[in-house]
């Protein structure tokens, strides 16, 4: 299946058509919605307009360019960013129990995350307030699974997966409580709203956090990409290699629940993403994981971006979920997946 | 250089965390010899070997090596003195089976960096070479069987240049041919100066090629002891073996070299 993606210039070849499906879906996505924008428009707003400091220099119709540097620039680029932290992140957790089926689900950070929204708004906070509260229950959960998964030497994977599925279980429980109880219809609608995933609604101040934990986390994780494939030959061959194995777990943990977190604290819980890119990836890329992890990088932006778009506009009148829409194609991937991997990998 | 003591076991007690698996081994072995560990299904070889590759720490007593403890060593450092070849080794990700042996470079270069230096390829050709290799090179470790993979894992630790070898079970997997090679190897590396420690089931192999013999044996629910160590042609006796297997076994000794014997059922 993978032997022919091996040669230089057909890697280059395939990461140009990826970044080349970005940014046409990034120009789509811009010009596309409610009011439709021409390409060529829409370009000189985003060139003029940011030459001029982000007003609406060189267009005639005012509208048009706050729509563009207001709205669809900034949900457009947290889209790609969410994908991209989303996907990597899935990429580390895949990487870390050796097992293509991980994802940021696994480990329990997304559900944490996802019942400290559901009390934050039960609660009444703040809805400036929600980013954070997803990430301090990501963050928290993480720790909690972490802390479980804890052994003499380092981190069990094995452990890792079953305290972080038994938690999402618990959360996801706390969460239909949480709905099913709360007196008010509004409250219980938003918690749902939430939990079902979306950007709508995000601007440019959501945009700085998230881009910097990406950011950061994606260059990251291709400092310890070579530590990586040390890694995946295990736990007692990689420490006698000169490897630190726990602390390089830690490490990797850490950058994978950043990621997400920051992923989740902007968008709600989109499954999946972290699931499908790492594995398109390398359907597309062997053998180099640094190539690996920029393809999952760009098909995670891809793939959200898309999605974005598709969720604000196939909807009559109102905006489909997010994540739902996600689920919808990742949920029969996951089972295709399954169906392909060998026994043994899983 | 045969004299100055490469690694040194002191009243080492082997095992997971305070139960001890093997206990009260001593033994010194010199620079540019072989050790082999010997002894019955679930003596305590492999823990033993783990615990002087310090995959494990010991529960008791030490490990020296050129006369520093084991544990206070750090690990890039280690890696760079000590190699360990596991018993069988998979990858989760795709790798060849030069990708494979290059990460035997790994405790040598930065851990960011990916780019083979001179130093580096001249090491991981010589590895390959060294190991017959030369034709899988570009093959999937997922692909070979399971005596080129026992080959290859070989060749990754000897792209580490250390000075000590640790090999558990290497014959498990090899057929006759590369049961051959490897003893011609090891014989090379040992005339070479390495110092080489390996758990074997294959007595013949000991006797051919082992410097000492240390046999550990289990009786009861007790920790394994030391049973005897020493060089093949004194302890390699049919006593010592009934005593370590709980079987009869029949001795062949070569009369124009007491050295090497030869160990057979004898049905």
């Amino acid at each position: 299946m993978t032997s022919a993606a091996g040669s230089r210039t057909n890697i280059t070849l395939r990461l140009a058509l990826l970044a080349g499906a970005l940014l046409a879906g990034f120009m789509t996505s811009v010009c596309i919605g409610d009011v439709c924008i021409e390409p060529v428009k829409a370009l000189t707003v985003l060139t003029g307009g940011f030459a001029a400091g982000g007003t609406n220099a060189g267009v005639s119709t005012p509208g048009l360019s706050d729509i563009l540097t207001q709205i669809r620039l900034p949900r457009t680029l947290i889209a790609t960013t969410v994908g991209a932290a989303l996907a990597v992140s899935g990429y580390i957790l895949q990487a870390l129990s050796r097992n293509p089926l991980a994802d940021p689900y696994l480990t329990g950070v997304s559900s944490g995350a996802g019942l400290a929204v559901a009390i934050a708004i039960m609660i009444g906070v703040d809805f400036n307030f929600m980013p954070a509260s997803a990430f301090a229950g990501g963050l928290l959960a993480a720790l909690l699974v972490a802390q479980m998964a804890r052994r003499a030497g380092g981190l069990s994977v094995t452990r890792l997966i079953l305290a972080g599925v038994a938690l999402s279980a618990v959360c996801g429980s706390l969460i239909t409580l949480i709905i099913t109880q709360s007196g008010s219809a509004p409250q219980a609608q938003g918690i749902i709203f939430w939990l079902a995933g979306g950007i709508a609604g995000r601007g440019w101040s959501d945009l700085t956090t998230l881009s910097l934990y990406t950011a950061g986390g994606i260059i990251a994780t291709l400092f310890l990409s070579k530590q990586i494939r040390v890694l995946s030959l295990g736990d007692e061959t990689a420490q006698a290699l000169g490897v630190d194995v726990s602390r390089l777990q830690w490490l990797l943990l850490a950058t994978a629940v950043l990621m997400c977190g920051a992923a989740v604290a902007a968008s709600g819980l989109v499954a999946f993403v972290g699931l499908i890119a790492p594995n398109l990836a390398r359907m597309l890329f062997v053998r180099d994981e640094r190539v690996e992890i920029i393809a999952t990088a760009l098909i995670g932006a891809v793939l959200v971006m898309l999605s974005d778009l598709a969720a604000r506009t196939l909807g009559q009148g109102q905006e489909l979920p997010l994540g739902t829409l996600l689920s919808l194609v990742g949920g029969p991937f996951f089972l295709y997946l399954i169906s392909t991997t060998k026994g043994e990998e899983v | 250089m045969v004299g100055t003591i490469a690694l040194q076991l002191d009243a080492l007690s082997a095992g997971f965390g305070s139960k001890a698996v093997v206990e009260g081994v001593s033994l010194a072995v010199p620079k540019g010899t072989v050790l082999g560990i010997a002894g019955a299904n679930g003596a305590g070889k492999s823990t033993l070997l783990k615990t002087i590759a310090r995959l494990l720490p010991p529960v008791k007593g030490k490990v020296l090596i050129d006369g520093s403890d084991l544990a206070a060593m750090p690990l890039p450092h280690l890696a760079r003195k000590v190699a360990y070849v596991a018993q069988d080794i998979s990858s989760s990700r795709d790798l060849t089976v030069e990708d494979m042996v290059a990460l035997g470079r790994n405790p040598h270069q930065r851990w960011w960096q990916w780019r083979s230096e001179t130093r580096d390829k001249a090491a991981i050709e010589q590895a390959i070479k060294a190991t017959d290799l030369q034709e899988l090179r570009q093959k999937s470790i997922a692909e070979v069987s399971g005596g080129e993979r026992q080959r290859a894992t070989i060749a990754m630790s000897l792209a580490q240049e250390p000075e000590i070898l640790l090999l558990d079970e290497p014959t498990a997997h090899l057929d006759f041919k590369h049961q051959k090679s490897l003893l011609q190897l090891l014989l090379r590396l040992k005339s070479e100066g390495m110092t080489v420690v390996t758990c074997l089931h294959d007595l013949n192999f000991i006797a051919q090629v082992c410097d000492q013999v240390l046999c550990v044996k289990k009786s009861g629910r007790a920790p394994s002891v030391q049973l005897f160590a020493g060089s093949p042609a004194d302890v390699l006796t049919a006593e010592n073996l009934k005593a370590a297997f709980d079987t009869e076994l029949r001795i062949i000794r070569d009369s124009s070299d007491p050295q090497i014997s030869s160990v057979f059922f004898g049905l």
